[in-house]
């Protein structure tokens, strides 16, 4: 669990590793950064947090290589680096783990770890060679997995430890890792929080990406705060508080990140009995009118699949489902939307979202489905997409601006107007601010309150402590397919759910 | 005078930034190289016999485009027309009226439609497979039909469908731009249509949204059983004979029409408009190259090779030479 993690002290040298001096970087119509000085010392974490679009990514595209500066240098070591392709920054010693993560599904791990550079002798794979050493590189995070399985088979968090182990095995002088623990639960948080502070206090210096300001008190030295394709900010970690963070990263001050006011609690609007699917066991729980239900669990405990079984995605074995106590049996989402539910996917951008069509085509096409209309209605289609851009604060040119090029927080927004477009009974929204920036996050939990005093029925689905805790009424906590435990909004410490969901 | 001046800069500057840029500018080329080259070509008369020799392929091309939008494809489309020509002559030379001909054929179309659909959306077999498998085994049943003869067709009501003339244009022409028409107001002013664009940019999602995307590819496949029926009938009217052999090659030049017209095979882009200016640009390849006695053999490298360039131009004003893989 992350809270009982104490921070390592490990020695900050004063010999920079890395330094950019005034990096800019445009792109057709968008300054992306503009004269952004940053060093790095060896053995330092530095944490860079800004809003989505703020220019973090760019910045970290350009000190890997994936991107060449418009102007400005980029020296490791006191040596001034000329990256032209991405293995590049590799050699130079740059380590670096996206967002979204690169491996081949259908090959081992073993040959995942090595891709590239597959152990040789006579020209053949030396595959008891690639298999000793990948299960030395596995063992560097502590995995304990055969390296002959398909990668495919592993979780999401696996996968992301394995490529962490593979970017550190390297050699890497300088990691970068770009929001790492997104699709992590508490626990390997944890792990990778002391993974990070055992190569710092080896002499690597980690740039740290993330959205969520707790982890960056746990991990960073220093923080870098970027707004705008600026640095607005340097800040000591020890110095730092969350209130002076936020207010440096939106330039303004969030009052409150999580503007609970609740709504007065109402009938019964879903009623799940004994629900089993192939990762759900006799699943039940209420969620009334009026209230925030939270559902948490850790990776693989099954809690993405309610969402999924709610919604006809997946098969139902057993078990039954009432809306409004009408019984429901969903063979297809359009069975669920018909019978009053709206789902908001976890993957906004493989699930959610058709991203090559336009703000006003993802936010109408469950409503003609709904309605079962045959013709497409343009003068409403932009009269109700104009109403949600304006009631959301959606930032987009126009409605008929292409989905694929809005930020994520404004992505999520589509997804949510698209599902109210609906008038739904129950509103179900799997990890609903995965991967978007604070401000965007405290907008979307303003919503879903404002949905509660309508007396509206919101379920929430998600891995973040901080997300259930402030906005859930109800908690319901899953551990190996079934619930472990049901927690109220006044017991409910991060103590007590861990414990559920751990399966005590 | 203003307005007018305003407006058309509005139309070219649209179309310059959409992929229709490209085929416009080859169907133009192409049009002044032509009436340069053959003093027969620039003629009403002659652009007639154009549209009457396209207006096979057109047909199909318009659900093809469609089929290629949803992100699934259809290689099947020629065997279909061959068996639809089969049923046609057989049922015309039974002695059944043209009216029951026709409707046998469509039929016979919508069937061929039904085999791939069901294989493609109820075991969900790859659309790439299965149309592959279909393409041979239809055109089997064709030979089958016949034993591998043609079937000479005599009634001169179902043949004016192909060789007529109605105020001077060919039937089949018109039917064609119907088509296209119909077709044009499905892709922009339906619901259907909508999802097939939806369905071609993010199965997953447009599945989540609520829209039943299986029953949206299986009627897709439906529709372009029914405009291989359209084509078939066409075909067998003004050739005048049910022949096994004769749409072979309509498979390809329906592909190489839509992706003339700008769709992508991986599905989410296309327009009907697009694929109309592909059909006229290999179209008028065609009927140049004859004009000017070009080799027949010939004429298949160059078809090649203009399709190749039309996708190169758009692939690097796409920024494909920038890109690393």
């Amino acid at each position: 669990m992350a809270k009982t993690y104490k921070k390592a002290d490990h020695i900050v040298s004063d010999e920079i590793v890395m330094e950019a001096k005034g990096i800019c970087k445009s792109f057709p119509g968008v300054k992306a950064l503009s004269d952004v000085d940053i060093t790095i010392h060896k053995g330092e974490v530095v944490a860079l947090l800004g809003e989505n679009g703020a220019g973090k990514s760019t910045l970290i595209k350009v000190l890997s290589g994936i991107y060449k500066q418009d102007s400005g240098t980029v020296s490791m070591e006191g040596k001034e680096m000329h990256f032209e392709i991405p293995s590049d920054a590799t050699n130079a010693g740059i380590g670096v783990i996206h967002q979204e993560l690169n491996y081949v599904p259908t090959i081992s791990i073993a040959e995942n770890i090595f891709m590239g550079s597959i152990p040789k002798k006579w020209g053949f794979v030396d595959y008891k060679t690639m298999y000793r050493d990948a299960e030395e590189i596995l063992n560097l995070v502590g995995l304990k997995l055969d390296p002959r399985m398909n990668i495919g088979e592993c979780s999401v968090a696996q996968k992301q430890l394995i490529e962490i182990a593979k970017v550190m095995s390297n050699n890497a002088k300088v990691l970068i890792l770009d929001e790492p623990t997104s699709a992590l639960n508490d626990i390997e948080v944890g792990y990778l929080f002391q993974l990070i502070h055992k190569a710092a206090s080896e002499g690597v210096s980690v740039f740290y990406i993330s959205h969520k300001l707790d982890e960056l008190f746990e991990v960073a030295d220093r923080v870098v705060v970027v707004r705008d394709g600026c640095v607005t900010g340097q800040i000591d970690m020890k110095t730092a508080t969350k209130d002076m963070l936020i207010s440096k990263m939106v330039g303004r001050e969030l009052s409150d990140m999580y503007p609970k006011e609740g709504g007065i609690a109402g009938n019964v609007a879903l009623r799940v009995e004994g629900l089993t699917t192939d990762s759900l066991n006799n699943i039940s729980f209420e969620a009334r009118n009026g209230e925030i239900f939270g559902i948490y669990g850790l990776m693989g405990s099954g809690h993405q699949a309610i969402g999924a079984a709610l919604y006809g995605q997946d098969i139902i074995h057993n078990g039954k489902i009432y809306v409004n106590d009408k019984e429901l049996n969903p063979k297809t989402p359009l069975d669920a939307i018909n019978a009053g539910l709206a789902y908001v996917p976890a993957e906004r951008k493989t699930e959610g979202l058709v991203l090559n069509q336009s703000v006003a085509v993802n936010t109408m096409v469950g409503y003609y489905c709904k309605n079962k209309k045959r013709l497409l209605n343009t003068k409403l289609e932009n009269k109700e997409t104009q109403k949600w851009v304006e009631k959301f604060g959606i930032k987009t040119p126009t409605v008929d601006t292409i989905v694929e090029s809005l930020s994520g927080g404004n992505q999520q927004k589509v997804i949510l107007s698209r599902c109210l477009e609906l008038a739904p009974d129950v509103l179900i929204l799997n990890e609903p601010t995965r991967g978007i920036d604070v401000g965007a996050k405290s907008e979307i939990y303003k919503i879903l309150d404002q949905l509660c005093q309508d007396g509206k029925c919101v379920i929430i689905i998600t891995s973040e402590m901080p997300e259930l805790l402030a906005m859930s009424d109800q908690i319901m906590v899953m551990s190996d397919g079934r619930t472990s435990g049901f927690v109220s909004r006044e017991e409910a410490t991060q103590e007590l759910v861990v414990q559920y969901a751990i399966g005590g | 005078m203003e307005s007018v001046k305003k407006g058309l800069k509005q139309v070219i500057n649209k179309i310059s930034h959409t992929s229709l840029m490209t085929v416009i500018c080859a169907l133009v080329a192409e049009i002044i190289f032509f009436s340069l080259m053959s003093p027969h070509f620039l003629s009403m008369k002659n652009f007639l016999n154009i549209g009457l020799y396209a207006a096979i392929v057109g047909c199909v091309s318009c659900s093809v485009t469609l089929v290629n939008i949803s992100g699934n494809i259809d290689l099947s489309v020629g065997s279909q027309i061959a068996v639809v020509g089969m049923v046609a002559a057989v049922v015309s030379r039974a002695g059944y009226g043209w009216e029951i001909t026709c409707l046998a054929a469509l039929a016979a179309g919508v069937a061929c439609g039904a085999i791939n659909g069901f294989f493609i959306t109820v075991l969900k077999l790859n659309a790439f497979i299965t149309t592959i498998a279909t393409m041979q085994s239809l055109s089997g049943l064709a030979y089958l039909i016949s034993q591998g003869q043609s079937l000479p067709i005599s009634d001169p009501k179902f043949i004016f469908i192909g060789r007529g003339y109605i105020a001077g244009v060919p039937t089949s022409l018109i039917i064609m731009l119907v088509c296209y028409v119909i077709f044009h107001i499905i892709s922009k002013y339906t619901v259907f249509g909508r999802s097939v664009y939806m369905i071609g940019g993010n199965a997953q999602s447009s599945f989540l949204a609520g829209i039943k995307v299986n029953k949206v590819r299986f009627e897709l496949y439906l529709l372009n059983g029914l405009m291989c029926g359209v084509a078939g009938v066409l075909l067998s009217a003004q050739t005048g004979a049910g022949m096994p052999n004769a749409a072979a090659t309509y498979n390809m030049t329906a592909l190489s029409a839509v992706i003339l017209g700008g769709a992508a095979l991986t599905g989410g882009k296309g327009t009907i408009f697009g694929t109309f200016l592909g059909s006229c640009v290999l179209a008028i390849l065609n009927n140049g190259m004859t004009l000017l006695s070009v080799g027949s053999y010939w004429q298949y490298i160059i078809i090649g090779l203009v399709l190749l360039a039309a996708v190169s131009i758009d692939a690097v004003k796409g920024g494909s030479l920038k890109r690393k893989i």
